[in-house]
């Protein structure tokens, strides 16, 4: 029995129709899934390339909404519940942004970086981090598995962005309300869009960092401004509003300004409420002096032999600290300490690199200052030396008045002793002398504290001196006139000039006193520019001479006898004592003083004085 | 004490310094001379018509009427005193003619020798 054989060939038909039509429908599936995927492939480059286009063609300010439209994008396109990208600062994580579905939270701006350490090791590996459920994360996960599921993450995927360095950021996404796989060839093509973000990333850091840097260098350059204006008389005021802005930019709470003298002794101090009085760092300013920032994360970090310090600390308010020397030249002047109430707050690198930078403009003002001070006490010396010199002037009349008494002692004292060697002393007569004798002695010491008075700290020198120290130390006083008076100031110093014997303040003086005739004599209404020289010279071997030629008027030939007598002045404002004094102390010391009229115009006042006659080894030059 | 009879020269002792006047005063009689004191040039010049001086002691500077000044209306010999040692006083000095110069502070014997050359040099 057997089937008809037609019936073969039509189940054969059947078969082959049954295997024609599978194979078709195969084929149809495939090349549908093929299509599909091709058209997803579309979709995705698209997505890519207008992803990447609007992330390259916006500025740096709005780059954070345009990250956070093309995360919506991804978001979306992926059917993922949240995306969000990381962007990472030395390595560590800092600023997210975060975009969500409705009914989703965002992720937090600030990143808690500590519960998700093994995620953020993987990373900073290179390696993607990818979970289609938590319970996938390996054992060492524990705490991130916690954390991931605190923020509700079921499924995720993190790959980090890289633009051929370090990782510059993480970009991730979350599925919240479902499980989900991330496959791999999605994974692939996130590289690619990762890359358009990596480098929108770099961008904005670059850009951004541009623009912190012009900000830093706007904030710098007004710190600078503010404090060149600083002067002894209104130092506290500025240094109180200098700090105060360095509190504002640098977003720290405390800040205090440490001056610091010589083997680091403590000076003044200042803090955003002005001058205090009680802040004394001895073993910070130890350190400063080594020329160290100094870090304190922690107050309770500071050594047993800093206990005076760690008072003044806390009494400021200091959890956290960063120290760093002020220099001005080669010069410790002082210490800026920066701080905050919270303890390990002062960690971050770019703070330090920025307070190294507003130190700089801090240690030149307080530099400035000292300066100023120091000009300040060369001016007091030179006003007491004025009143010296209005001694020696006066001595004439001082020494009658002393000689007075004195005379008449010894006159009566002679006599007086003449009486006791009579037989019979005339007691009456002898008691008349000595009342007066009594008299003189007193008139004599009323002249003498008077003297003293006068010489109060006037113990004048006589010391080896560089003439050309002098001049430079004149310079230096009055070169803020010079600027003002339209005035420049050349000095024309001969190399190795003879030490001469002196006293330094006086000499000081002569110089200045003829600078400052010179200056007068170019004042005037005339706008144009002078020029003031200041020269030193060798003359012969016995003698150095300073000469200090002017442009002004030049000197009218019937005023060169009197003009260096006391009170003899053509200036209206003037006392006429400058040059008289100056004339005086060149006397003193055994040199001369003459002025004439240059053939070119304007006067020269010319000095010499005779050169030291026990020269003294040069230390250095 | 006094080696030279009563009657003999009189020393004129001019000084605004009262305190020094008498001093020299007391020098000038301790040493046996005739001696009278005037606070002026003004109170000399009072005195001297009805009087004769064989000597002058005169301090050059005094206000109203100077040494000097009073020098040019005398023929007398005159010592004068200063307590200043400037250099245009010291020249006016030299060239006037002054039996003699102390400068102070002096020590009271070179006053004497100076009135005992003045009173030579006038008798001579």
């Amino acid at each position: 029995m057997g089937l008809p054989w037609y019936l073969g060939v039509d189940v054969l038909v059947v078969v082959i129709g049954a295997v024609l039509f599978f194979w078709l429908l195969r084929h149809r599936a495939a090349s549908r899934h093929a299509l599909r995927l091709l058209q997803d492939r579309l979709r995705f480059e698209t997505q890519l390339s207008e992803l990447s286009a609007k992330l390259i063609h916006i500025e740096a300010g709005g780059l954070g909404a345009a990250l956070e439209a093309a995360l919506r994008q991804m978001v979306t396109f992926l059917e993922a519940d949240r995306g969000n990208l990381d962007e990472y600062r030395d390595g560590a994580p800092g600023i997210r942004v975060s975009w969500a579905e409705p009914g989703v939270a965002p992720l937090p701006a600030i990143l808690a970086v500590d519960h998700l350490l093994w995620t953020g090791d993987t990373l900073r590996r290179g390696t993607v981090v990818r979970f289609s459920r938590t319970a996938e994360l390996p054992a060492e996960a524990t705490m991130d598995r916690m954390g991931y599921e605190r923020l509700g993450t079921r499924s995720h995927l993190s790959i980090p962005l890289q633009a051929g360095g370090p990782v510059l950021g993480v970009l991730s996404f979350d599925s919240v309300r479902r499980e989900r796989t991330w496959p791999d060839d999605l994974v692939g093509r996130l590289h690619l869009l990762s890359e358009a973000f990596a480098s929108a990333l770099e961008r904005k850091r670059m850009e951004l960092s541009l623009a912190e840097r012009l900000r830093f260098q706007r904030f710098l350059s007004s710190l600078s401004v503010r404090l060149s204006h600083v002067s002894a008389a209104s130092l506290n005021e500025d240094v109180q509003g200098a700090l105060r802005s360095i509190v504002a930019f640098l977003d720290v709470e405390r800040a205090v300004l440490l001056e610091l003298r010589g083997s680091g002794v403590a000076g003044r101090s200042w803090t955003v409420d002005g001058p205090v009085d009680s802040a004394s760092f001895p073993w910070l300013s130890l350190q400063l002096l080594g020329g160290d920032i100094v870090r304190v994360a922690r107050i309770d970090e500071l050594p047993v032999e800093a206990a005076e310090d760690r008072i003044s600390a806390l009494t400021l308010g200091l959890e956290s600290f960063v120290a760093l020397p002020l220099r001005a030249g080669k010069t410790l002047v002082g210490g800026l300490v920066l701080g905050t109430v919270v303890s390990g707050a002062t960690e971050r690198a770019e703070l330090l690199e920025r307070i190294s930078l507003v130190g700089e403009v801090v240690a030149n003002a307080l530099g400035r200052e000292h300066a100023e001070r120091e000009v300040g006490r060369l001016r007091q010396e030179l006003a007491h030396i004025g009143r010296v010199s209005a001694l020696g002037e006066l001595s004439a009349s001082l020494a009658h008045e002393l000689n007075q008494p004195l005379t008449a002692i010894l006159n009566n004292a002679h006599v007086a002793q003449q009486l006791l060697e009579a037989d019979v002393p005339n007691v009456g007569e002898l008691g008349e002398i000595l009342a007066d004798i009594v008299a003189d002695d007193q008139r004599a010491a009323k002249v003498i504290s008077r003297l003293r008075a006068l010489l109060k700290k006037g113990e004048l020198d006589h010391a080896p001196l560089d003439l050309n120290d002098i001049v430079r130390e004149v310079a230096e006083l009055v070169r803020s006139d010079m600027g003002v008076r339209h005035v420049s100031l050349t000095l024309d110093l001969a190399a190795e000039l003879p030490r001469v014997r002196g006293d330094r303040v006086q000499l000081q003086q002569v110089v200045l006193n003829i600078v400052l005739n010179g200056l007068e004599a170019m004042s005037g209404p005339h706008k144009r520019d002078h020029a003031l020289v200041v020269r030193t010279a060798r003359v012969g071997t016995a003698a150095v001479e300073v000469a200090i030629s002017d442009e002004g008027k030049g000197i009218d030939p019937g005023d060169v006898d009197r003009m260096f007598q006391p009170l003899y002045t053509t200036k209206p404002e003037g006392l006429g004592m400058g040059l008289a004094i100056a004339r005086t102390i060149v006397d003193a010391h055994g040199g001369e003083l003459r002025a004439f009229n240059n053939p070119v115009g304007g006067a020269t006042f010319e000095f010499s004085l005779p050169v030291d006659a026990q020269p003294v080894p040069r230390h250095g030059t | 004490m006094n080696n030279i009879p009563k009657g003999g020269p009189t020393i004129a002792i001019v000084d605004d310094d009262a305190s020094m006047r008498r001093s020299l005063l007391r020098v000038v009689q301790s040493a046996g001379y005739q001696a009278q004191i005037f606070a002026s040039a003004r109170e000399f010049l009072e005195w001297l018509p009805r009087n004769r001086a064989a000597c002058l002691v005169l301090d050059v500077h005094m206000n109203e009427m100077n040494g000097f000044e009073l020098q040019e209306r005398l023929a007398v010999p005159i010592i004068f005193i200063t307590a200043h040692d400037d250099a245009p006083t010291l020249a006016r000095i030299g060239r006037s003619n002054a039996a003699g110069h102390l400068q102070k502070p002096f020590d009271p014997s070179t006053v004497l020798s100076a009135i005992r050359q003045a009173l030579q040099v006038s008798h001579d």
